[in-house]
């Protein structure tokens, strides 16, 4: 047998960008042993997006986490002085009109022509020419990096999309003459009127070239394309503001954010395929044309609302919503663009989380420089004029978010390589009887009651699917930044609160936004039970086939600011009525907005704090749960104190648990300072939460003999990369572009080895030629896949 | 000593075709104080330049500008600027400007005006120029208000007698004035020429009246000099000039005044003084001249003292 | 009088064309319904993460959809509603912000106003002073010189300073002044970190202050300059100038008195115009050396998230100055020039 030479092309050309050089943990060297993080100040400061650059080679700053623009991303990439680092950001899409037209031609009512844009578009271009190789193609809607793309690789791979503009043409000729058009030199035609297409680009950003390399290709195609540039305003509102019956566009480059892929994505497949969602052309404006697929529909709210049994269940779900999306094509797919964020060569401790980049928490409890103990992180902003700090429903924009992450510590984080829920600073214990089970929930398990302001037990009767115990024991062992302890009365105070901003009648009119969106939510909490000074057991109506994401469901109490805090504003919005929580409430009531970065609202608070002295007020009944109080008058007295003393050294009432904490918040300098949490019992220490870079996974040493019709054959190779490894394969006809055949395969646990038997019969039905094979090795330790692609010939 | 003596003055104009000779070698001798010399002249025959030179306020785009003016006994010509603006300007020569009307600026008083000099040096008080002011004004005819008003308040005769009390303020001994009254209807321009004779006779004041009117000049001049095409052509007693012109362009001049008894029709000179830019060698006359003769083509005709004190620049005088 | 009557007219129709361009075209209404619309799509994924019956997401997204319409006033017609914020201004209340703020966190279009203004002033305001202490010092020098060598090396200079926009100048500074040679901070109003409040504070500002306000100083003086030497230039031809100096007045009171104070009416009428309209900011400037003054304030207020009551309340305002400054021209117009005086 002769070894073919194949060609591994790995994906992108980014890959090599995220999966740099394995470095192991091991050789991070953490500059301290003290508990917090592991250097001395944070400072974050503004810098012009355009400039940063610019300051960065000046030195001003040690890492900027907003995105770059592409070519001065291009230009430090090749600089080694600085390192970058990436994460994928924004999708871009073309959304076609599929309405039909009553007085002509819509050319992309007709499925064939839609299908045929697929062909149309050159997506190696756009990633490779327009972004710079800073994109990844994308044939469905799920781009290389989703958790999912495993979950529908043959669909994506072997759907034959590939730019072929011939082909397209022909589709679309054969499309539109069956449509009843006609070519008159060179221009569709419908009865008698050339067919004009109606293209809205983007303007801000590589959209534009985007649309204009679309635009000429549609021409190529015959049609008459009156293109409009657009900024973000203009554009929304002719595209989803418009009946698309109107016709004011028939094409438009779209981008989407993306915010947390989820590893088990449910909205996402609905969002970009299925009309219930609201999020296709007709958008379920009353009035408006709507496009409307039921099986889309029907599957879309299945998946959504969690009724499947099993894993492959949902997969087979999902599968069948991005096969039905694909042929669809009512939006074609482009490119997954990745933002680039720059830093020092000389910056350690940063995470290279799969879905954050640089900007995870655990990027910034671990980043030092050198021997320096402070480290200067540039943004585009540090305020802005809608940041403001209230954990209810303020902290809503990057700016303040990615400083207030440092500042607390979450219950349960993403693992920054799979996606998946696990154990931060608690730990949890799950007990499931789903899918379709259910567990009795104990009596004397409470919820809280609106009406009587108190916790009552929810008596006998009352079921429950899902059972989670959670373990503040870090929490509880150290105290929040201003020196009191964190305990059970923090977590019970965010829970109550909760219920009384949902259910309360009064409050819930006051923030009808956060009552309206928490409500569904709090239906399917059946209990809570405290089992011990450290632990509280959650009974919730919520199934999912992985544990971890039960659990994070469940999560009762972010655990982020004292009760007193709480207490203090839930007085001065709901009983003082001096401030609102969310920006709709500020305006309706002509209050601030409260933000706890701000003197004014500060001194509201306070005041607050001060009454709650002055009247050895507690807030009632919250803390008397199965007949004991958690809190006593004294330890309430000392935490109103601690709280005041705060604001008095730094000028905030940000306090919460995190390694860092906010001493200062400049908003004209456009300026904030954290300093380091050294607390004696502070859980955690440098490196403890170090990842580094996700481990490189690839396949080597292929293996693909010559292949003789009839006869048996094997290819195999070995798999390199962390965990339990497992390679999936497609084998697929080059002509008809039909995956003739796929599955899966485990590696060996030594030596990575793994093979794939073909046998007779498969090979019976092959012709002599070239056909291809897909491999993609894939780990249960990183949410990455690794292709390889290679030919394979078959001789007579 | 003469009381002004000018010798060879030189003003030359920078123009993109060369040189504009506005003044072309001018030597004259103005004997005695207190008598007028009348400078008359076809337009463009350089009589404003030769004002503004005798004043040395020359424009910014001259190119030559030489000679010597004796007076008091030195060459103003070669007094820096800081000394004639200190001794002599205003001091001892004082100017009228033709276009009179524009002689003031439109935002301040004329009271101001006419007193400035003093105002701005040597610190009377405002009281006491102001009295000052209104004072001159009254000199010269007009009420004391007038001070406190505006320039665009005057009238024109007003207007032309304003500028007179601004040229007397400091006593010179010397005004020259420039086409005093070319704008002015009749009757005001009897007003002022009245007014001019008065200053004469009561107060001794020498003048240099540039005008193109031989009536006007006929009428307060003592001397006149006549001038055309830059170049003095003759120069005399008025009586003798004026009954008894011995060059040809004075004659021809004269003939072209109307008579208001008699039969005699004005004649009129053909063509148009010579281009001052590249003026023809010899006489300046010669294309317009009806006695024009081979050497006045050739060289400049000599300076030839045709009477008692009566000279001329003509060719038909050599010997 | 009819002077007055006629600036309070263009108050009104400034007030009354705003309410029609954003009104009537139904220009406001769309772009607010866009910016609502973008919300709610940002939100949907996020809020799938808790709400796992698409009823109920639909629900909290109509509820918050509707939130939003109330709170940017889009539940009343614009006619209702632009009116309404317009006859607000008129009696000098200036309103709230939707969504801007300021740094204390006031959304009272006063307070944020308040806190630009003096960002503005000292960019633009001090520029202009020293662009016009600049122009009119070196302008009216050259009138008296026309022609001569200074004069031409001048005029070629201020064509090139006319001809290059303040921004670019500013960018070209920033790389050599900040990155060249490290001398000024490349942007911002403070440093890192920012003295606190007291003098050691308004130095740093200063301090920052230094290159927008060369920057606008550069671009601005030379066509300053020429402009002030041309209308002096008129001027120093005139023959009361010549008249002046004959009666031996030094150059200086001649300059001074009969060439600037004659030219007086139009530089004062440009400078007076020009200090009313620095206060409006310079959006390019500011959003090149990243100082948060008016100018970024009224183009976050139109294109950030359209926030009507600022942009009513600022136009007002602007609308206000102006006319603010005409009468003030017009009373220093008759002081300087008597020849415009009724009788």
């Amino acid at each position: 047998m002769r070894k073919r030479i194949c060609l591994a092309i790995t994906m992108g050309l980014v890959l090599p960008i995220i999966l740099i050089a394995p470095v192991s943990a091991s050789s991070y060297q953490p500059p301290h042993q003290l508990p917090g993080p592991a250097a001395d100040r944070l400072l974050f400061k503004a810098f012009d997006v355009d400039r940063a650059p610019l300051d960065m080679e000046a030195g001003k700053l040690d890492l900027y986490i907003f995105s770059l623009k592409t070519a001065a991303a291009e230009k430090l990439r090749v600089d080694p002085r600085f390192e970058l680092y990436s994460a994928p950001a924004t999708t871009l899409s073309l959304v076609l009109n599929p309405s039909p037209d009553p007085n002509g031609l819509n050319p992309f009512s007709l499925p064939e022509v839609r299908w045929a844009m697929q062909y149309l578009v050159d997506r190696e271009f756009i990633a490779r020419d327009i972004y710079r190789g800073m994109a990844l193609p994308m044939v469905s809607h799920v781009s290389p990096r989703d958790y999912d793309f495993l979950t529908i690789y043959d669909m994506d791979r072997g759907s034959g999309i590939v730019y072929d503009p011939e082909y397209a043409r022909d589709m679309i000729s054969r499309a539109m003459i069956d449509a009843g058009a006609g070519l008159e030199e060179g221009i569709w035609h419908f009865q008698g009127e050339p067919i004009r297409i109606r293209f809205i680009g983007r303007v801000e950003d590589e959209r534009r070239e985007i649309a204009d390399l679309v635009r000429s290709e549609l021409e190529k195609a015959g049609f008459m394309v009156a293109i409009s540039y657009r900024p973000f305003a203009a554009a929304t509102i002719t595209v989803y503001a418009t009946d698309p019956q109107a016709f004011e566009w028939h094409i438009y480059t779209e981008g989407w954010g993306r915010i947390a892929p989820q590893r088990y994505d449910f909205a996402t497949v609905n969002q970009m395929n299925a009309p219930w969602l609201g999020n296709m052309p007709g958008w379920l404006e009353a009035g408006f044309w709507q496009y409307t697929h039921e099986e889309l529909d029907e599957l879309g709210k299945k998946l959504y609302r969690g009724e499947f049994s099993s894993y492959e269940e949902r997969n087979r779900i999902y599968r069948r919503m991005s096969e039905l999306g694909l042929e669809e094509s009512v939006r074609i797919w482009l490119a997954t663009v990745v933002n680039s964020y720059p830093a020092q060569k000389n910056v350690q401790g940063i995470t290279r989380d799969l879905v954050a980049g640089p900007r995870s928490p655990l990027t910034f409890r671990e980043i030092h420089v050198s021997d320096a103990g402070e480290v200067t992180i540039g943004h585009l902003w540090v305020w802005t004029e809608r940041t403001t700090w209230n954990p209810v429903g303020g902290l809503g924009d990057i700016y303040s978010v990615d400083i207030w992450r440092q500042l607390h510590d979450p219950p349960l984080w993403n693992h920054p390589f799979t996606g998946i829920p696990q154990p931060f600073r608690a730990t949890f214990q799950v007990e499931t009887a789903g899918p379709d089970d259910t567990l009795t929930v104990p009596a004397d398990a409470v919820t809280w009651n609106t009406d009587t302001k108190r916790w009552e037990e929810v008596g006998t009767g009352v079921e429950a699917i899902s059972r989670v115990v959670f373990d503040y024991t870090l929490y509880f062992q150290s105290n929040w930044h201003h020196g009191e302890p964190i305990n059970m009365a923090d977590v019970v105070y965010s829970i109550a609160q909760g219920y009384e901003l949902a259910y309360d009648p009064d409050k819930s009119r006051i923030e009808m936004s956060v009552a309206v969106t928490s409500r569904p939510y709090l239906d399917t909490f059946r209990g809570y039970r405290i089992l011990d000074e450290n632990r509280i057991e959650v009974y919730v109506d919520f199934w999912h086939f992985h544990e971890d994401y039960i659990a994070s469901y469940a999560s009762p109490a972010g655990l982020s600011m004292p009760w007193e805090i709480l207490a203090a504003m839930d007085e001065v919005v709901f009983g003082q009525r001096r401030a609102a929580y969310s920006d709709t409430a500020a305006t309706r009531f002509n209050v601030p907005w409260l933000s706890l970065v701000m003197d004014r609202d500060c001194r509201l608070v306070l005041r607050t704090l001060r009454e709650f002295m002055g009247r050895d007020v507690i807030p009632e009944n919250i803390f008397q749960v199965n007949g004991s109080s958690l809190v006593s008058e004294k330890e309430a007295m000392e935490r109103y104190q601690s709280a005041l003393e705060w604001f008095e050294r730094h000028g905030n009432l940000v306090i919460s648990n995190g390694p860092f904490f906010l001493s200062a918040y400049d908003p004209p300098a456009q300026y904030a300072e954290l300093r380091a949490f050294r607390e004696e019992n502070y859980p955690y220490r440098p490196g403890e939460w170090y990842y580094g870079d996700p481990p490189a996974m690839f396949i080597d040493a292929v293996m693909i003999p010559e292949l003789v019709p009839g006869e048996e054959g094997e290819f195999s190779g070995i798999v390199e990369g962390p965990g339990r490894l497992g390679v999936y394969y497609l084998f697929v006809d080059p002509v008809t572009d039909e995956v003739l055949q796929a599955g899966e395969t485990e590696s060996d646990p030594v030596s990575g080895r793994f093979q794939v038997p073909l046998d007779g019969e498969f090979t019976a039905q092959l012709f002599p030629g070239l056909y291809r094979l897909y491999l993609v090795a894939y780990s249960d330790e990183v949410a990455l896949i690794s292709e390889y692609r290679a030919e394979v010939e078959v001789v007579p | 000593m003469a009381f002004m003596e000018i010798k060879d003055l030189h003003l030359y104009y920078e123009t993109t075709r060369g040189p504009l000779r506005a003044v072309e070698g001018f030597s004259l001798s103005f004997q005695e104080e207190g008598k007028t010399l009348g400078i008359i002249g076809e337009s463009g025959s350089g009589k404003t330049s030769l004002s503004l030179a005798i004043m040395r306020s020359i424009p910014g785009n001259v190119s030559t500008y030489q000679g010597s003016i004796l007076f008091e006994g030195r060459d103003l010509m070669r007094l820096s600027a800081a000394e004639f603006r200190k001794d002599i300007r205003w001091k001892k020569i004082s100017m009228v400007f033709q276009g009179a009307m524009n002689s003031f600026n439109p935002v301040i008083q004329v009271g101001r005006q006419v007193v400035e000099r003093l105002l701005s040096g040597d610190g009377i008080s405002p009281r006491k120029a102001g009295r000052e002011a209104e004072s001159l004004l009254e000199t010269v005819g007009l009420s004391r208000d007038v001070a406190y008003r505006y320039p665009h308040e005057l009238s024109g005769g007003m207007k032309q007698r304003a500028p007179i009390a601004m040229a007397l303020y400091l006593k010179p001994r010397l005004i020259v004035l420039d086409e005093p009254t070319s704008a002015l209807d009749v009757s005001i321009q009897a007003q002022i020429m009245n007014l001019l004779k008065q200053l004469k006779w009561n107060l001794g004041i020498s003048m240099i009246l540039i005008t193109h009117d031989i009536a006007l000049a006929s009428d307060i001049c003592d001397y006149i000099a006549v001038i055309h095409g830059a170049k003095l052509m003759e120069y005399g007693p008025a009586e003798n000039i004026l009954i008894n012109p011995q060059g040809p362009y004075t004659q021809k001049l004269l003939a072209s005044i109307p008579r208001l008894h008699g039969d005699t029709r004005p004649q009129f000179l053909s063509g148009a003084p010579c281009d001052l830019v590249s003026p023809p060698p010899g006489c300046r006359f010669q294309s317009r001249c009806p006695s024009v003769f081979e050497p006045c083509r050739e060289k400049e005709p000599p300076w030839l003292e045709v009477a008692p004190a009566h000279w001329t620049g003509c060719w038909l005088y050599a010997k | 009088m009819v002077r007055g009557i006629t600036m309070v007219l263009v108050l009104i129709a400034v007030q009354f064309l705003l309410v029609i361009s954003l009104g009537i075209t139904g220009l406001s209404d769309r772009m607010l319904e866009a910016v609502i619309g973008e919300e709610l799509r940002a939100l949907r994924p996020s809020l799938a993460e808790t709400i796992r019956d698409p009823d109920e997401l639909e629900y909290a997204l109509r509820v918050r959809r509707e939130e939003l319409q109330t709170s940017y006033g889009l539940d009343r017609p614009w006619y209702h509603r632009l009116p309404e914020m317009v006859s607000r201004v008129f009696t000098l209340d200036l309103g709230e912000a939707h969504t801007l703020r300021s740094f204390t966190g006031s959304n009272r279009v006063a307070d944020i106003v308040l806190e630009r203004l003096p960002n503005t002033m000292l960019l633009l305001t001090t520029s202009l002073i020293f662009t016009a202490g600049i122009g009119i010092a070196v302008g009216v020098r050259l009138a008296s010189k026309v022609g001569s060598l200074s004069d031409r090396i001048v005029s070629y200079f201020s064509a090139v300073s006319y001809a290059m926009p303040a921004w670019w100048v500013g960018i070209l500074f920033i790389l050599l002044f900040s990155f060249r040679f490290p001398i000024f901070p490349s942007g911002g109003m403070y440093g890192t970190p920012p003295p606190p409040a007291g003098l050691f504070r308004f130095l740093d500002l200063l301090h920052h202050a230094f290159l927008p306000i060369i920057t606008l100083v550069l671009a601005s003086a030379g066509p300053y300059i020429y402009v002030v030497r041309t209308m002096t230039l008129d001027v120093a031809q005139a023959d009361h100038v010549t008249v002046a100096r004959a009666k031996g007045l030094t150059e200086k009171v001649v300059s001074r008195r009969h060439i600037l104070r004659v030219a007086a009416p139009p530089i004062v009428t440009g400078l007076v115009l020009g200090l009313a309209g620095s206060l409006g900011g310079s959006i390019l400037v500011e959003t090149v050396f990243n100082w948060q003054g008016m100018g970024r304030l009224y183009y976050e207020a139109v294109v950030g998230t359209p926030d009507e009551m600022v942009i009513v309340a600022l136009t007002f305002m602007f609308t206000l100055i102006y006319v603010i400054a005409r009468m003030i021209l017009e009373v220093l117009y008759v002081i300087l020039d008597p020849r415009v005086r009724y009788q």
